[in-house]
């Protein structure tokens, strides 16, 4: 009796942390599909607090934290009016600092580093020069942990193609970027479906537009 | 037992129901909030309120639930429900958080120019993009409204001030030599690089208790802290040559830098002909000191300090001589001045807990004028005629040694709430000697010195009543040990946030200033002039445009008079005035596409009777009107750019000695001041080019003050005697030494992309 009642308690414990660990998962991949649909700030936001909202209940977990300050992140870039960016951005930046207290990696890293690039947006003429080089500061770390994520180069790239020529950027710096970070897509084999894998369809893009 | 883990595993696995849950999120004025993250906690229920602010979703927990809503910018409310039914409606009203980006400013009286605030009017570059401003601090404020076209004379003329009613103050320390040395009826520059200052903020009135002594206006800078990386720089000019280097420290925790610019402007008056002669061109050499360095995350500690050595000597025609009408005997004056000006300031800013903050400074400088005056006949000797005795071989030594320091506690408290205090303390010592040469004695006149300890205390809290209403009430004591009184001024403003991008503001102030060294020299007996300010201003900000209008009146007491009858060298505090006006400032960057342009407007009546007037009237330093347009445009794909400003004002007045001479006793002060020069219009145009030549970014510029050549007339210069007794003295007008001014330069800037900084460097 006393040995049923224990495998029928471990059994139900089973179940509990497996049906936790699924409905994390399902949750996790709901969203990023939500996430791959979203175009207007809007949509980016409903699919950040979705995020945000896993990351309440999951504490330990860096990945909701890490889609929630990317949806974030994306939404600041796509709002057109300025004023609201900054604020957009600190809510994103204090999430990828609570997920780099969970663990410290070159994925966190690189959103580091998005997040930075898009404040030069608000106002390119004042802010190029300081939010440029803070973004590269956190691709050179990123780098340091992981030089194949394909993603370092993905953004290395894009920071180029956006910076006119003779501040240091131009098409020719970028392509040969866009091109490296290719070769690294393609030897990128996401750990498992919820890890970060994006950039892969803009590199493509911006490439072309490079070779134009 | 059987049953109770069957039971436990039932509620567990089979008892789920769904509840759905919906409401609206609206904030507390009742407008709907779109995208609120509305969640239950622990679990990933929730939902984003939509356009209407509502939302729904149904979720799978039992009995009493916490459902939480967030919203960037909004305090988080959280509200306990019991799931007793299958539909439950849950609404939240979310407060907006206090928030410095979105709390009002109060904008009554101040121009601000920064890249780190909100809602400022300039960005920090704009200081050194407008065109016709020559690299000046002080050149883009003059395109500001307020400030009045007074381009001969030395300072910052607003609102009906003279120059030495506007004081500058750089890192919270008052600076004694703001400009270069000047030569009279030429104006001077300001003294300080402009890409050494990340905010400027420019008060036409009614500003903080924090600064003191300038009856107009303040002028408050603040320095760059590090730079972001070590860096060389080089540049040639048509007027010098200069080069620096800053140095970052590997940890980033600490950086110097040493800067030399030699200026001579000799070959550019070879080239385009000056109306006056030079017999030493304007020469400046300057070191340029600084070190900065991070005391703690939150401290930083910064000095930044030169050295500089002015001279110029130049000769124009002697007025007086000219009414000989005789060209036999046409004189020449030189005014010769070579300047040495020593600058250090030292600042300290940390932050402790509790919400603490120190702002410290100390600021050392020294400044030394030898000036000669002579009176030189066609020969280029002095002259011999003695109607110009006493006139024609004067040396003037000034000078003058400054120490102060400056401490500003700040707390803040709760929601924006912020308390202010502190003191100051400044000692300078001021001294001239004049010395008379003539061909055989020589006669020193008694040497002039002046000791002044002087001592402030000021408070001031910042008062948030929500994000809409805010107030500033302050306060300020000072004591001049060389007038030997006190006083006492409240600062008090206000602002009212009446939509999102709409606000009124008010202010009014007190303010105190000492006289002018001239007549401290003469009579030490004095009391401080006073202004009392009252100003309404009102600002529209929609995306990328801000329209300001704003309205002022200030009332002048106690103003020196220098021909009042039975005071002591005839100096005493009698004089009055006042100034009042409208102002108008527009700007917008989306009008017209990739042209950033703004307009403004001053309207100024004003009154005065003070110094040697014979009673009130519209000072010779004020324009009724004055207007400016300015425009910037860059071409970002060809890495080209062209900025413009237009300025015109009304005719300011001017003494006619020869209908109203207040040197004379029966003068008829019904004609005192009743003339006025012609119209002052002004074009400043200025290109430049960005280019990298190997590793350095390198910027050329072209400017050009004044091409179309409009005649620019200050004011006029009579004859201090009728020397050929026709009964009317000569006069001349005082005019720029030249109708253009043209500058082409080039700036190079290695090992770090400042492009953009350089391209604005002297433009």
């Amino acid at each position: 009796m006393k040995s049923f009642i224990t495998t029928l308690f471990s059994l139900f414990l089973c179940t509990v942390v497996f049906a936790q660990s699924e409905q994390y998962s399902n949750a996790m991949k709901a969203y990023l599909l939500k996430l791959k649909d979203a175009k207007t700030p809007e949509s980016f936001q409903a699919a950040a607090n979705g995020f945000e909202r896993i990351a309440g209940s999951e504490q330990k977990e860096w990945l909701p934290k890490y889609y929630a300050a990317f949806c974030f992140i994306m939404q600041a870039m796509n709002t057109a009016d300025k004023d609201k960016v900054d604020g957009i951005l600190d809510q994103a930046d204090k999430l990828v600092v609570d997920a780099l207290m969970i663990t410290n990696n070159d994925e966190i890293l690189c959103l580091q580093s998005l997040s930075a690039s898009a404040r030069i947006g608000v106002n390119p003429m004042t802010r190029g020069m300081k939010y440029g080089q803070i973004s590269a500061g956190f691709l050179a770390k990123a780098k340091e942990l992981n030089p194949d994520n394909p993603r370092i180069y993905y953004l290395e790239a894009t920071a180029k193609y956006y910076t006119p020529k003779a501040f240091g950027g131009g098409k020719d710096k970028a392509k040969e970027l866009f091109e490296k970070a290719v070769v690294a897509y393609s030897k990128f084999k996401p750990a498992n479906e919820l890890m970060p894998d994006w950039g892969a369809e803009q590199t493509m893009q911006l490439l072309e537009e490079c070779r134009k | 037992m059987r049953k109770i883990i069957f039971l436990l595993l039932f509620t567990a696995h089979f008892a789920q129901g769904q509840t759905k849950i919906s409401g609206k999120v609206t904030d507390t004025k009742g407008e709907a909030l779109t995208g609120v993250n509305i969640a239950v906690k622990n679990s990933y229920d929730g939902a984003t309120s939509d356009v209407k602010g509502e939302f729904s979703f149904e979720t799978n927990e039992k009995d009493s639930i916490t459902i939480s809503a967030t919203y960037i910018g909004y305090l988080p409310q959280e509200k306990r429900i019991m799931l007793s039914a299958k539909n439950m409606t849950v609404s939240f009203s979310l407060k907006e958080k206090m928030n410095e980006l979105k709390a009002v400013v109060i904008s009554a009286g101040s121009f601000e120019a920064s890249d780190e605030k909100k809602g400022t009017v300039l960005k920090a570059l704009d200081i050194v993009t407008t065109a016709g401003s020559n690299g000046d601090s002080y050149g883009a404020l003059k395109t500001l409204p307020g400030a009045q076209q007074t381009n001969d004379r030395e300072g910052l003329f607003v609102r009906g001030g003279t120059g030495t009613e506007t004081q500058t103050f750089i890192d919270g320390t008052w600076v004694r030599n703001a400009f270069s040395a000047s030569i009279p009826d030429l104006g001077a520059r300001g003294r300080f690089n402009p890409f050494i200052f990340k905010g400027t903020v420019f008060s036409t009135g009614g500003y903080s208790a924090l600064y003191g002594q300038a009856l107009s206006s303040a002028v408050i800078l603040e320095t760059i802290d590090l730079p972001e990386r070590s860096s060389a720089n080089f540049n040639l000019s048509s007027v010098g040559i200069g080069g620096s280097f800053q140095q970052l420290s590997k940890s980033k925790k600490s950086s110097y830098g040493i800067g030399y610019n030699y200026t001579n402007l000799t070959p550019y008056f070879l080239l385009v002909k000056q109306n006056v002669h030079y017999s030493q061109a304007p020469a400046v050499h300057q070191v340029d000191l600084n070190y900065r360095v991070k005391t703690s995350k939150t401290g930083i500690f910064k000095f930044y300090g030169y050295v500089n050595h002015t001279a110029i000597d130049i000769q124009r025609d002697n007025v007086t001589s000219l009414d000989y009408g005789q060209d036999s005997i046409r004189y020449e004056d030189e005014f010769g001045i070579k300047n040495k000006n020593a600058y250090a300031n030292f600042s300290y800013r940390e932050f402790f807990g509790k919400g603490w903050k120190i702002n410290a400074g100390a600021c050392l400088s020294s400044n030394h004028d030898d000036i000669v005056l002579k009176v030189l006949n066609q020969n280029g000797q002095i002259t011999s005629d003695s109607n110009f005795k006493y006139r024609e071989d004067l040396h003037i030594t000034n000078g003058n040694l400054l120490a102060s320091g400056k401490v500003v506690l700040e707390k803040s408290l709760n929601n924006l709430n912020t308390i202010r205090f502190g003191g100051e303390y400044i000692y300078n010592e001021e001294k001239t000697l004049a010395e008379y040469v003539p061909l055989l004695a020589l006669v020193n006149y008694v040497p002039s010195r002046i000791r002044e300890n002087f001592a402030a205390i000021f408070a001031e809290s910042d008062i948030y009543i929500t994000n809409d209403i805010a107030g500033k009430i302050g306060v300020r004591g000072e004591y001049s040990a060389l007038l030997g009184k006190m006083n006492v001024m409240p600062r008090i403003s206000a602002a009212y946030k009446i939509s999102r991008k709409g606000q009124f503001s008010v202010a009014y102030g007190m303010f105190y200033q000492k006289p002018e060294l001239t007549y401290l020299f003469q009579n030490a007996n004095l009391n401080y002039m006073r202004a009392d300010h009252y100003i309404f201003n009102y600002q529209y900000q929609p995306k990328d445009r801000l329209l300001r209008i704003e309205a002022y009146y200030k009332n002048y007491t106690s103003l020196i008079k220098t021909n009042v009858a039975g005071a002591f060298k005839g100096i005493a505090n009698t004089g009055k005035g006042y100034a009042r006006g409208i102002e108008l400032f527009y700007r917008d960057k989306k009008l017209i596409k990739g042209i950033d342009f703004w307009i403004s407007y001053s309207l100024l009546d004003t009154k005065r009777d003070f110094l040697n007037y014979l009673r009130s009237v519209q000072p010779d330093f004020a324009a009724t009107h004055t207007a400016n347009l300015v425009f910037k445009k860059f071409w970002v794909k060809q890495m080209f750019g062209i900025n413009g400003t237009y300025t015109f004002s009304t005719g300011r007045p001017y003494i006619n000695y020869n209908t109203s001479n207040p040197n004379l006793p029966n003068a008829d002060a019904g004609l005192f001041m009743t003339d006025k020069t012609v119209a002052y219009h002004n074009f400043s145009l200025s290109a430049n080019y960005i280019k990298t030549i190997r590793k350095a970014f390198t910027v050329f510029v072209l400017s050009v003050n004044n091409p179309f050549g409009f005649k620019q007339v200050y004011g006029y210069n009579y004859a201090a005697k009728d020397l050929n007794s026709n009964g009317i003295l000569y006069s001349k007008a005082v005019t720029p030494p030249a109708r253009q001014f043209i500058f082409v330069g080039m700036f190079m800037s290695f090992g770090i992309d400042r492009t953009q900084e350089a391209i604005d460097n002297n433009l």
